[in-house]
């Protein structure tokens, strides 16, 4: 599947990255093709693009804040919303649940 | 008619102060006699008299009457049987701890969650110590004073009328200025009690019928009233039996004469000692290898008792009115004298944590020690001399071994003080030498007797003063009592003809004519004695002094800044006052002119100037008095190794341009903007270092590991204020906690106390539980710290990418198993801090 994701947390230094590293790592293992925007201290970083957007199947917000710019993933069908820390603990079962 | 109304007692704490209060309260509206009999106990009260309302040991369910009788009786009655079913409830609410104190208190997350008692004040004096409570109130006169009277009846009923009016008023005051409604609750009973007409009938009768003094009186039925309560099955009442006794002490003390505080009888094992204040004469006779700590009620910043404190490096908190009457018989108590925090019962996590704090602060003395015995210098070479302030002859070696390069003030009254007759010439004579002896060729500055309606000296016999701060002190009596000046002139000098560096200076001089008198006598003496007159300065703590240095300075060869009185002085503010002496008066820019002043004069007269007091000893200050161009700081012992180290870390010219911003600052905020700036002051550390990796730690909490880290940044001088960075990293924990699985946590956090950008890291011998009881105990913590400001994008992204590698399994292997903080550096710098 391709998916999108952004990860953002409070203060933006750790958790953000963290979340992004996990999704990314087990994404490419469980065999997706995953991008993640990471919207951290830093600002935004490996912003997704409009190409992106046209072909990402689902979308997971691994976020503890709102994330920014919601409305450009108003067309992709699958969406997941969780908390930035079950990325980085448990990120299979985020998977999982991206697909029912 | 009588009315009446029975009822069970409602509150489960029993009838304890506060909601007789509250019953006494209601009665007072009406013209009634209210009594409530407690067919229980068998006791019964008048509502209108608190101290008996509470002795009728009145608890949960008691069978109780309420009987009223009189002209609005009916109504009186209904009223208050209302009362009793409705708000009278609500008067048993749990008394809540100040929950915040003074001005920077951090109160450390284990107390916030911890089931221990504690109570906030004001931090005087730093360090934390920990030891049974020893309560300084023990209630007994002075063996010699006679407790029969000789005279009338009437004239001890008088008296005692008007102590209790002093001290009824006095509570009024202190009532309507208390800012926490629990502490106002408290002096409002304390003044209720006062009322109680029982109690006052019996001191009547102590005076009437047993020919008691008004002074044993008070005692003798406070002892009975205390007994009473003591005897109660409720605790609350037990406890009301301490207040009984402050309030008898008080009223004796309100009588005049000595204070009724027996001689304290103090354990053979670690003390912390509790009163309300402590004689200045008592101190020297404490038995201090066992005092932890001391916490007293009625202590400003300023007062002696505090500066000894510091001197000795005895922790003391002051300001804590609840405190003393709500303590139990062997009780213990932990006192944190940087933060003013008091602490009661402190569990062994509690223990464990300040004591993480007191090692931090030894392993930063003995660091600090290894530039004890250099001069001062700033970076660019201008000398800054830190001497000492010394009351006490045996604190002068142990001054030097910290490094002081003089005692810029000697304080002389320790020898005058309770005593009927001043100190001989040969006694005093002992003392200087003695001091002089151990200094060496080091500067001794000796001040001039400083006594005065402060600081009370029964041989002086000067008038009972309204105002002793503006009275006869010091050099204003000295030509009223010359003997005893000249006595202390003499003894000085023939210490000094057996060697040492001796300078003499006088205290509280308002103008030229007082120093030209002290001048001439010195030189009398040094003649006959056929010894050379040493240098004689002139203490400038009184404004008018201030602002004529030149006058002065043809009698003087040294000036000295006294800065608390000088700023209690200016803004006519008494030190000893919280509620007036506000601590940014030091650093208001009227009194940062009035100094500039000071120094511009002293230095056209070609005279050197120094400043003691308080504001000499905080380091956040230092580089403002070095702008301003002070030759010399003198402090308290505990600050010289601090200052000193803190003098070599500035650049003069610097310090200058600081000092003429702030001197053109309106207000002191704004100066206090200048001297804690908020951005990173060492941006080109590196962010890890080997001895910010702590490896293999037994560590019992999260609250302990966390405060760790935060020591540890504080020892490598990343942060001055850790406990504001630990507030930080649990400010972000409150969000959710940062374990991340795994075993391990990344607690961060950006806060202006950080100076640069930190990377550290804890490594536990067993694992604490760091977030809700399902998620994984954690051995391994990273602690991420930013500074406020100016964060280089260079840190963000070098945080980014430890947090990315944390998610790789062999980097977190390799944190859980390098063996030494070497290795384990080499790692850190290969895998991640290779970008930067």
């Amino acid at each position: 599947m391709k998916i999108v994701a952004v990860t953002a947390c409070p203060t933006g230094i750790a958790h953000t990255y963290m979340a992004a590293e996990q999704l990314e790592r087990t994404g490419e293992k469980l065999g997706h093709q995953v991008k993640v925007e990471t919207q951290g201290a830093m600002g935004i970083e490996n912003a997704l693009t409009g190409e992106d957007f046209l072909e990402a199947e689902a979308v997971i917000f691994a976020a503890d804040i709102p994330v920014m710019g919601r409305d450009r993933f108003k067309e992709i069908p699958l969406v997941l919303e969780v908390p930035v820390q079950w990325a980085i603990k448990n990120p299979v079962a985020v998977f999982e649940r991206l697909q029912g | 008619m009588t009315f009446q109304h029975r009822f069970a007692f409602p509150l489960v704490r029993g009838l304890h102060a506060r909601p007789a209060a509250a019953l006494r309260e209601r009665a007072h509206l009406f013209r009634a006699d209210c009594l409530l009999f407690n067919e229980k106990t068998g006791r019964s009260s008048d509502l209108r008299d608190l101290l008996s309302l509470i002795a009728t040991n009145t608890g949960y369910g008691d069978p109780c009457r309420l009987a009223v009788q009189g002209q609005d009786a009916g109504s009186a009655l209904e009223a208050l049987s209302t009362f009793l079913e409705g708000a009278f409830l609500e008067s048993d609410e749990e008394p809540a701890a100040p929950s915040s104190g003074g001005i920077g208190t951090v109160i450390p997350q284990l107390l916030q969650k911890a089931s221990v008692l504690w109570w906030t004040g004001q931090g005087l004096s730093p360090g934390a110590g920990e030891g049974l409570a020893v309560l300084a109130s023990g209630l007994a006169l002075p063996a010699e004073e006679p407790r029969l009277r000789h005279t009338p009846a009437d004239l001890e009923i008088k008296t005692f009328a008007a102590a209790l009016a002093q001290v009824e008023g006095e509570l009024l005051t202190e009532s309507t200025h208390a800012e926490h409604p629990t502490l106002r609750a408290i002096l409002e009973a304390h003044r209720g009690m006062l009322q109680d007409r029982a109690w006052r009938g019996s001191v009547a009768q102590g005076i009437q019928e047993q020919s008691l003094t008004a002074r044993s009186a008070i005692l003798e039925a406070g002892r009975a009233w205390a007994k009473t309560l003591e005897a109660s099955d409720q605790a609350l009442l037990r406890e009301r039996a301490a207040d009984v006794r402050g309030l008898s002490a008080r009223l004796v003390r309100a009588l005049g004469g000595p204070g009724p505080e027996a001689p304290l009888q103090t354990p053979e094992e670690p003390y912390v000692l509790v009163a309300r204040d402590l004689p200045l004469n008592q101190f020297p006779r404490l038995d201090r290898t066992h005092l932890k700590g001391m916490v007293l009620t009625e202590c400003g910043p300023t007062s002696h008792i505090a500066i000894l404190a510091r001197t000795f490096g005895i922790p003391l908190v002051a300001g804590i009115h609840g405190l003393p009457p709500a303590l139990a018989p062997g009780a213990r108590l932990l006192v944190d004298g940087a933060q003013g925090i008091v602490i009661e019962a402190a569990t062994p996590e509690v223990g464990r944590y300040f004591s993480v704090e007191s090692e931090g602060q030894k392993i930063h003395q003995e660091r600090l020690k290894r530039h004890a015995t250099q001069p001062a210098a700033t970076r660019d070479g201008h000398p800054v001399a830190i001497l000492a302030n010394l009351s006490l002859a045996e604190e002068a070696s142990g001054a030097f071994a910290l490094g002081a390069e003089g005692v810029g003030l000697f304080r002389t009254e320790m020898l005058f003080l309770e005593r009927a007759v001043p100190p001989s010439e040969d006694e005093q004579f002992e003392l200087y030498r003695a001091v002089l002896q151990a200094a060496g060729d080091r500067p001794i500055t000796l001040r001039l007797l400083d006594s005065g309606g402060d600081k009370p000296l029964p041989y002086l016999r000067l008038p009972l003063e309204s105002n002793p701060f503006l009275g006869q002190r010091a050099v204003r009596w000295y030509a009223q009592h010359s003997d005893i000046i000249r006595t202390q002139i003499r003894a000085a000098l023939r210490a000094s003809a057996q060697g040492g560096h001796l300078r003499m200076m006088v205290p509280m001089v308002s103008e030229a004519s007082e120093l030209a008198w002290v001048r001439q006598l010195l030189e009398e003496e040094a003649r006959q004695l056929q010894v050379p007159a040493p240098p004689l300065g002139a203490m400038i703590e009184v404004p008018a002094a201030a602002l004529s240095l030149g006058a002065l300075a043809q009698h003087a060869d040294f000036f000295c800044v006294g800065s608390n009185d000088l700023v209690q002085y200016l803004f006519a503010a008494d030190r000893n006052l919280p509620a007036v002496a506000r601590p940014e008066f030091a650093w208001h820019p009227v009194t940062l002119r009035l100094l500039d002043g000071i120094v511009r004069a002293a230095r056209a007269a070609q005279r050197p100037v120094s400043i003691c007091g308080e504001m000499a000893a905080r380091p956040e200050l230092l580089p403002l008095l070095v702008g301003l161009g002070f030759d010399a700081l003198s402090v308290a012992p505990s600050a010289i190794l601090d200052l000193k180290h803190a003098v070599g870390t500035l650049e003069a010219s610097a310090c200058e341009d600081l000092a003429m911003q702030a001197l053109a600052c309106a207000r002191a905020q704004d100066v206090e903007a200048l001297f804690r700036p908020s951005s990173a002051r060492q941006p080109t550390r590196p962010v890890v270092e080997a001895e910010l990796l702590e490896l293999d730690v037994p560590c019992l909490t999260k609250e302990e590991a966390i405060k760790r880290l935060a020591e540890r940044a504080f020892l490598s001088g990343r942060t001055r204020a850790p406990r504001v960075l630990e507030e930080a990293i649990w400010s972000r924990e409150r969000v959710f906690a940062t374990g991340v699985g795994y075993g391990f946590a990344v607690p961060h956090c950006q806060t202006n106390a950080m100076e640069c950008a930190t990377l550290a890291m804890l490594r536990l011998v067993e694992p604490v539980a760091w977030g809700a009881s399902d998620e994984p105990p954690v051995r391994t913590v990273l602690l991420l710290a930013l500074p406020g400001e100016d964060v280089g994008e260079a840190h963000l992204r070098l945080f980014a990418r430890l947090a990315r590698r944390l998610m790789d399994e062999s980097f977190r292997e390799h944190l859980e198993n390098t063996p030494d903080p070497q290795t384990l550096l080499e790692t850190l710098r290969s895998e991640v801090l290779t970008i930067w």
